[in-house]
């Protein structure tokens, strides 16, 4: 008996060692009031031989650090761009000032730090960070530019639910890749990738205790759709969506996450064998066509090894549990009122128009022009969004600045799924359906800088299935005067202060420039009365660009840097 | 200053990628060279040369910092033969700090460059062979007194384990200089982009 024993666990060992999958990589988490994330080309072993394939990592070599935010706190960020390629990185779902948005417009060029800040005001929840740059979000995205960001409040805290990172509560990137001879990341012309990729991790495995587990899935594919359920069919708990906690716990065994969507669910595993294991599966197949990964192609820009399949998401495994587990589904978690259709003042409708042949996907028969502003927004108003989508194929939507809730699907609010109550960012828009939404535009009124909506599928939004919207409100800025702003001290070695006189507000933009013309610091609105970290800088002389909110006009100081 | 200003803000607008392409069989028109460590260069330099292998390289790319021993190796084995490495710099130094002529030197006296590193300041070498990658190679071949690409892609398949790698560039020209067409002149090029300016 015990040497079959011994047999049997030397069987186990080799399937650990020569197993088909690998334990994912759980970014590390970071809780702090400034994150310095550092953007670099960088290089990983994605595929199990051969060559290295060339990424994008943040603070690493794929992927970034998970950034912990507290709701009502300020945040500040310094984001580096190393690449050789000029990047923008978007706070997705965060409310926020358009111009810390991370937007199109926000473009950090090669070797310049970006500075935004804001206080936040979601709710616990998550959220993530990802590229931004037009034409170019595909690649960097695919490239593995991104993170996640963890939103935390008193509400949530109070919950009964598990919250310990890494021990009970998983960060999920569910996403797929297709490689070239040489294991490169294809990314022109190519939908869908041939094997899962998640949180940076090939033939991905997760390893949970066995109790109660919180997993926070987000779909960061480019175009796929997941249509998630375990392999033993057993139900799980939708505790939370885009914008943060539901009000109570949803019960299902399937939910369709489409990309740039999120939900926390909760799954209990307690009544598993330690050492059992189940999937994290993908039900893909049977779709009608438009369902984003229901083509029955296998190669080809739309087609996939995946396409039109039930296949392995995650392969999980269940582990002794942890010291004290969280037990029971709540029955209840947040109590919040939502806006209803009847809310609204204000009622747009958008249509999904082109993708006939080679005619990309647009709204509205208008591509994205970075010139032009699509929609005027009143501060504070509450609007009604109805989008319909005719044509032959399913998007996400995704629209920056506000959570928003789904009050119809067909013009019915008995069509909206029980999964998608909440607060949402993003939607699934199938084949012959509208969705209406409503949301409240407050906080912030930029007239100049644009937020976006869009198609979160990367090739889509890169082709220009995208659209910009102004927030704005009638209270002006005083207009300054060039003799207001003084740079002192000049000399500096440390910081750097703008004017004796308080043009806190009044400032809208300030850029620093090298004497080669090279900008190294973008600092939208800066909060002046903290001064400008200069401490970085090599010693040399440095232009000050200041945008003035009221006129935008342009002021240009000189400084040294000793 | 000011207009010297407008300009450089706007570079990155400028930029653009070239799409894939094969310049295989194309006639390479010879060009001068501008190395950190070789002094100006040109064909006739190397008054022995059969052909060059021409790498496309740059001070950034993690990919291409693996390959700055195996091209002074492939040059050091070769050169004897009459085929010699060249490392090109086609990245826009003004846009990129890390590629000026500065680090450029840096990075060829601390990886004991034997090669010529060249800058490629206007992109011109780059454009002739359309390349996408740091690192690319091509190896160029004298036919007749003429100049003609006879293998385009990667030095070899493994950056960071070059005992595993196929050596792709050297089998190349060891095919040519047994006279023989190559076996294989074609393979993927891989690494970061090079984006050439509009204008
Ligand atoms: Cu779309």
């Amino acid at each position: 008996m015990k040497s079959r024993i011994l047999l049997f666990s030397l069987f186990l060992l080799s399937l650990k060692s020569f197993g088909q999958y690998n334990e994912i990589w759980i970014p590390g988490l970071e809780d702090a009031s400034t994150y310095n994330l550092n953007v670099y080309d960088t290089l990983k072993q994605l595929r199990p031989t051969g060559n290295q394939t060339v990424t994008i990592g943040v603070n690493g070599d794929f992927w970034g650090p998970t950034l912990v935010l507290h709701k009502g706190q300020d945040v500040h960020m310094n984001v580096t761009n190393h690449l050789n390629d000029s990047t923008t990185v978007h706070w997705h779902g965060m409310h926020l000032p358009a111009v810390m948005d991370g937007g199109p417009h926000q473009v950090i060029p090669p070797g310049a730090t970006w500075q935004p800040y804001w206080n936040v005001s979601n709710r616990a929840g998550t959220y993530w960070y990802h590229p931004h740059l037009h034409t170019m979000t595909t690649e960097q995205l695919m490239k593995g530019m991104g993170g996640f960001i963890i939103v935390q409040d008193d509400e949530e805290a109070a919950m009964n639910l598990p919250r310990t990172y890494g021990a009970d509560d998983f960060p999920i990137a569910l996403s797929s890749r297709k490689y070239t001879a040489a294991n490169q990341i294809v990314i022109a012309n190519a939908a869908y990738g041939d094997y899962m990729l998640v949180n940076g991790t090939s033939s991905p495995q997760l390893t949970l205790p066995k109790q109660l587990v919180r997993l926070r899935i987000l779909n960061v594919e480019n175009e796929r759709g997941y249509n998630l359920g375990f392999s033993d069919n057993r139900n799980f708990y939708i505790i939370a969506n885009d914008g943060g906690m539901l009000n109570a716990p949803v019960q299902v065994n399937r939910v369709k996450l489409m990309v740039g969507e999120r939900i926390e669910i909760l799954v209990d595993l307690s009544g598993d064998a330690v050492g059992s294991s189940l999937d994290l599966t993908a039900y893909n197949s049977g779709f009608a066509l438009g369902f984003p990964g229901g083509e029955p192609n296998t190669s080809g820009v739309f087609g996939s090894l995946l396409n039109n399949s039930d296949f392995v998401a995650l392969h999980l495994v269940v582990a002794n549990p942890t010291a004290n587990p969280v037990v029971g589904i709540p029955s209840s978690l947040s109590n919040e009122v939502y806006w209803t259709a009847n809310d609204a003042t204000v009622s747009r409708s958008i249509a999904v128009t082109g993708g006939q042949g080679p005619v990309p996907f647009t709204f509205d028969n208008t591509g994205f022009n970075m010139t032009t502003i699509n929609k005027t927004v009143n501060l504070d108003a509450i609007e009604k969004w109805t989008v319909t989508n005719n044509q032959i194929f399913g998007h996400a939507f995704h629209i920056h600045d506000v959570e928003f809730k789904i009050v119809a699907r067909n013009g019915s609010a008995a069509n909206v799924g029980a999964h998608e109550q909440g607060w949402k960012d993003v939607f699934y828009l199938p084949v012959n359906e509208s969705v209406t939404f409503v949301a409240k535009f407050n906080d912030y009124a930029d007239a100049e800088h644009p937020f976006m909506y869009h198609c979160h599928f990367g090739l889509h939004e890169d082709a220009g299935m995208m659209g910009q919207f102004v927030v704005v409100n009638n209270v002006g800025t005083e207009e300054i005067n060039e003799s207001e702003i003084s740079l002192y001290p000049n000399p500096t070695q440390e910081l750097l202060h703008i004017s004796n006189a308080n043009l806190n507000g009044r400032i809208y933009y300030v850029t620093v420039l090298n004497e080669m013309g090279r900008t190294v610091m973008m600092l939208p609105s800066p909060d002046l009365s903290r001064g400008i970290d200069v401490s970085h800088l090599s010693a040399g002389i440095y232009l000050v660009q200041l945008t003035d909110k009221a006129s935008k006009k342009i002021i240009v100081k000189k400084f040294i840097k000793e | 200053m000011k207009r010297v200003l407008a300009i450089f803000l706007f570079l990155p607008f400028l930029l653009q990628a070239q799409t894939e392409v094969s310049v295989l069989g194309k006639e390479i028109l010879p060009f001068e060279m501008h190395s950190v460590n070789k002094g100006n260069l040109n064909f006739n330099s190397f008054p022995n040369a059969k052909g060059f292998a021409v790498i496309f390289f740059c001070n950034h790319c993690p990919m291409a910092k693996l390959y700055d021993k195996r091209m002074q190796e492939l040059d050091q084995k070769f050169a004897v033969q009459g085929v010699h490495v060249l490392a090109i710099n086609p990245m826009d130094s003004l846009v990129y700090e890390e590629e000026n002529w500065k680090e450029m030197v840096k990075r060829a006296s601390r990886n004991k460059f034997v090669v010529p590193y060249v800058q490629d300041g206007s992109q011109e070498i780059a454009k002739q062979f359309q390349a996408q990658h740091t690192p690319q190679a091509y190896v160029v071949w004298k036919e007749e007194g003429r100049w003609f690409v006879r293998y385009e892609g990667s030095f070899d398949d493994n950056g960071e384990h070059p005992d595993s790698a196929t050596p792709f560039l050297a089998n190349a020209i060891s095919d040519l200089l047994e006279g023989k067409p190559v076996t294989a002149p074609q393979t993927e090029s891989f690494g970061c982009r090079i984006f050439y300016r509009k204008k």
